[in-house]
Order: C-alpha cells, then structure tokens, then sequence
C-alpha cells in the first residue's frame, strides 16, 4: 500500500502534472486550428510551422538582445503577421470557390513546405536551444515541477482564457460566432466579413506563435518541430470537434495526460500511437468530435 | 424620384432564368408588396436587391446610386436591411447579442446604443423579457420579432420583408403587421413579399404580382384584386 502511494506520488503524479504543461501549450496550438476551421472551413496545414517560425523567432530576438521578455511580447504579433500574408494573398482569393477545402489544404500545404525550408536556410538543421528567463523549482503537493514550466502552464491558461473570454463575453466574439453560422447574415447587416475572417486567422497564428515561444526553452527549437506538434493537434481538434474552442482545450488536456501517463508503462513511440488510436475511436463513434463547433446550436 | 428603382432586372440559377425584365419601384415611407405563388421569384427579387445574388443584366438604383453590383455589407451601409424567409436568427447569441450585431456597423456609443434597444423592446416588450436568453431558445413568434428588430435597429431606409407571417399564429400574425404599420409611419420603406394576400393588401399601397419570373400586374391592392384571374393565381 505504502509502495503504491509513493509510485503514485513520485512517478504518476508528476507526470501528470507535465503532462497538464504540455497539454495547456497544446491548446494554445489547437485553439487557432480550430478557430480557423470553424470560420473559414480551412484546414491551415501551416498551422505547425507558424509553431516553428515562433520558437526561430524567440531564439535571434533573444540573440539580438530583445530578452526573453521581449520575445514572449513581439514573437506572437510577428508570426500573426506572417498568418495574415499568408491569409490575404493565399486564402482569401480562394474562399468564394466551391471547392475551397481542397484548395486551401494543397495551398496551406505548399506554405508548410516552404516555411519548413525556410527555417532550414536560415537557421540550419541543428537543434538551438532557448534559454529560459528564469530557474529555480517549485514544490507544489510535494512534486518538484522546474518554475518556467508552471510559467508555461500560467502564460498558456491566461491566453486560453483570453481567447474563451473574447468569443463568449464581447461584442467582438459575437460577432465571430454569428460570422462562423452565418457569414452572409453577417455580411448583410453590414460587417466586412473577410476582416472577421482575415483577424481571426491573425489571431489564431498569433497562438501558434505564443506556444513556440513558450515550448522554445522546454524542447528547444529545430525545423521539423511544427510537424510533430501538428499531428498532435489535429489528433485533438477531431477529438474536440472540429471548429470547437471547448472540445479543443479539453481534448488537448485529456490527450496530453493519455500521452504523459502510457509513456509511464509502454514505449514513448507506442503512447503516441494510443493517442491515434483514440482519435480513431472518436471517428468512428463520433465523427464530428466530442464538442460543438462554435457559433452552432 | 423613387427610393427603389428596379430596372429590367434580369437573374438566373446556373443556366435556368428565375428573373426576366423584372422592373418596379420603391418611393420613399411605403409598402410595396410583392405577391405570386412559390417559385414566382419574388425571394429571388430580394436576394438580389440585397446582393446575395448578382444579376445578369438589368439595374437596381437605391437613393441614386447603382447598388447592382455591390456587395451585401455595403449594401446594407447604405440603408438596406433584409429580413429572409426563415429569419436567420443567430442560434449561440443571445436575443440583446442578435439585436446589437444589426449595429455593428454604425460604431454608436453606448448610450446611443441602449437607446436604440430601448426603442425595439417598445415595439416588442417580449423581446425585453429574453434580453439574454439564446436566440434557439425563442418560438417561431419571437424570433420573427427578433428578426425584424434586429433589421429595424440600425433604423434602415428600406426594409426587405419575406413572408413575415408565414408558421405563425393569427395573433402575433396581426402584432407583426402592426410593427410593419409602425415602421411606415416612421418613415421606413417596405418591400414585402408575403403569401397571406389579403393582411398584406391591407397594408400596402400599390403591390406587383409575379409569376414565373416575371411581374404580370401592378396597381393598387384593390386594382391588382379587382381582376378575377389574379384572384384566381393567387388562390385569394
């Protein structure tokens, strides 16, 4: 018994809690995933790459002297801006075609390449690492968690929360919600909906770039970085709901902890397979994911 | 010179026509009505006056200026507002939220703002009661107020009304059509196109008759049902 509730205390539990980090940062990549899908039925295979462009950015602004502090600041608006040429001269002259699913997954695929390649001839293919701004370790419930990790998991809640706050309680989220029904309402009382459309994808690059800077002094930076975390966050935007900014921070925790908790008792390899398998599960069970897309009854 | 002038409107759904040489006009503070069977085109008119549709050929002309080609967010800056046949109320935003998205666009304070409200929950005390109820929470009778309220509030110059009455009870029926009433004697023009002949005609102070795609009559609503053949097509 004794042996059980230390095995629980010293390995489970803080596992648990990393993989709570881990889980949060997801969510912050997941949210402008499923932002974007549910506004503009685009699904931005970029998405991972703007992760990537926000951790380079962070480690030459920090190079050149901006500070860790600085970066966490400037990092978001630049990757924001980076997703707004990528919406207004990619995107949005493909949105009125019927076919716009297609073409905009070809073309957010070519921007992923290419954004890959970038990084490359910039920054090369070794791994840079990112010094965090502070050290040090907390003890919370007598677990040992590394202090820039629970900064991670604070910074990570608080833009989560933003971003719930500015969809549900603000006139600015009525209307994103009204625009993800009905956009042509929308349009007809007036709104510029490819403003709503063009500052939503803005905003949801914007998280892709505050997570690469958070996860930069974690994992470190590398080219193929967005890839990895892509995958995962589209395992958890099916799971969520497509288009859902509760399923998508509720699935990016649950399948985080599912992730953190089988590399406990089976190969790291094998407990991302069983994150797959469960997204498989949810499609087969329930195509349209656990939660409602928003803006939908 | 008229509010509204259509001129030899012509519209088509892939290759089929819906809209031949549809010509009429909209003066200032009346209500014109629109009536025909289904598949008439008498929505088709309207999705094309609010640029929902792009018309072949053929002009539409609001307060002088061409608005054919334009699309529906400048049109309604211009002082249109459309109310469609199934209201296109917004599900997740509450009834305050729906009304407040109809004044989006003219960037009003506050206080300017709660005034407005204020003047549709007049109209509609009932609207003033589910302030902050969901708009999928409202019967069919609440959300056709809702609708209307949320296309009055930014006090539009014309008022684009399908069917208004149309899955409705007879009592809020006659509580719709004193709204509409009211709307005329503020000032507002409508165009309404409507099933229910006979309320409509009561209303209205001259009226076309469409049938397939194109206006057969016009005249007051007591010429256009003098004519026994019309009363005839329109089942009155």
């Amino acid at each position: 018994m004794q042996d059980l509730l230390s095995y629980l205390h010293l390995v489970v539990l803080p596992q648990m809690v990393d993989a709570l980090i881990v889980g949060a940062a997801l969510a912050l990549v997941a949210l402008g995933l499923t932002m974007i899908f549910g506004l503009l039925d685009v699904i931005n295979l970029a998405h991972g790459d703007l992760y990537m462009l926000g951790g380079y950015a962070a480690f030459t602004l920090i190079g050149w002297g901006a500070g860790y502090w600085g970066a966490l600041v400037l990092v978001p608006v630049l990757v924001a801006i980076v997703g707004w040429g990528l919406e207004e001269l990619g995107i949005r002259p493909l949105l009125p075609r019927s076919d716009r699913a297609v073409v905009t997954l070809l073309l957010t695929f070519g921007a992923s390449l290419m954004l890959r390649d970038f990084a490359q001839v910039v920054w090369g293919t070794d791994t840079h690492a990112i010094q965090a701004p502070f050290s040090g370790v907390i003890s919370v419930a007598q677990v040992f968690v590394p202090a820039y990790r629970l900064f991670v998991f604070g910074a990570a809640l608080a833009a989560i929360f933003l971003t719930w706050w500015l969809i549900y309680r603000t006139r600015i989220g009525a209307v994103l919600r009204a625009t993800a029904a009905d956009p042509v309402m929308v349009a007809s009382f007036g709104i510029p909906v490819r403003w709503v459309y063009g500052s939503a994808f803005m905003y949801g690059c914007g998280l892709a770039g505050l997570a690469g800077v958070l996860l930069g002094p974690i994992y470190a930076v590398f080219p193929t970085m967005g890839h990895d975390f892509l995958v995962m966050a589209f395992a958890v935007v099916i799971v969520g709901g497509m288009g859902s900014i509760v399923g998508a921070v509720v699935a990016a925790l649950a399948l985080a902890q599912i992730q953190g908790l089988a590399s406990l008792w089976i190969p790291p390899v094998w407990a991302e397979t069983l994150v797959y398998g469960v997204m498989l599960l949810v499609l087969i069970v329930r195509p349209a994911g656990l939660f409602r897309r928003f803006g939908e009854a | 010179m008229a509010l509204l002038e259509v001129e030899a409107l012509h519209a088509r759904y892939d290759y089929a026509p819906v809209l031949q040489d549809v010509s009429f006009t909209v003066d200032v503070g009346e209500i014109v009505g629109l009536f025909g069977r289904n598949g008439a085109g008498k929505t088709t008119t309207l999705r094309a006056i609010m640029g929902w549709l792009r018309p072949a050929s053929g002009r539409i002309v609001f307060a002088g200026a061409d608005i054919s080609l334009e699309a529906p967010d400048r049109i309604f800056r211009r002082g249109i507002a459309f109310i469609p046949e199934d209201r296109r109320i917004f599900a997740t935003l509450t009834v305050e939220e729906n009304l407040l998205l109809g004044l989006t666009a003219h960037r009003c304070t506050r206080l300017e703002e709660e005034r407005r409200l204020d003047r549709i929950f007049r109209l509609f005390p009932r609207l003033r009661e589910r302030r902050r109820q969901m708009g999928r929470t409202l019967s069919g009778g609440e959300q056709q107020m809702l609708a209307i309220g949320r296309a009055l509030v930014g006090s539009p110059r014309l008022l684009l009304v399908d069917e208004p009455s149309e899955g409705l009870a007879p009592v809020v029926v006659t509580e719709i059509f004193d709204a509409i009433v009211r709307m005329r004697e503020e000032g507002i023009a409508l165009l309404l196109v409507e099933q229910n002949v006979r309320r409509a005609s009561a209303v209205c102070k001259s009226c076309y008759v469409m049938e397939k795609g194109r206006i057969i009559k016009h005249g007051t609503p007591g010429e256009v049902l003098a004519d026994e053949a019309i009363r005839q097509r329109l089942s009155v």
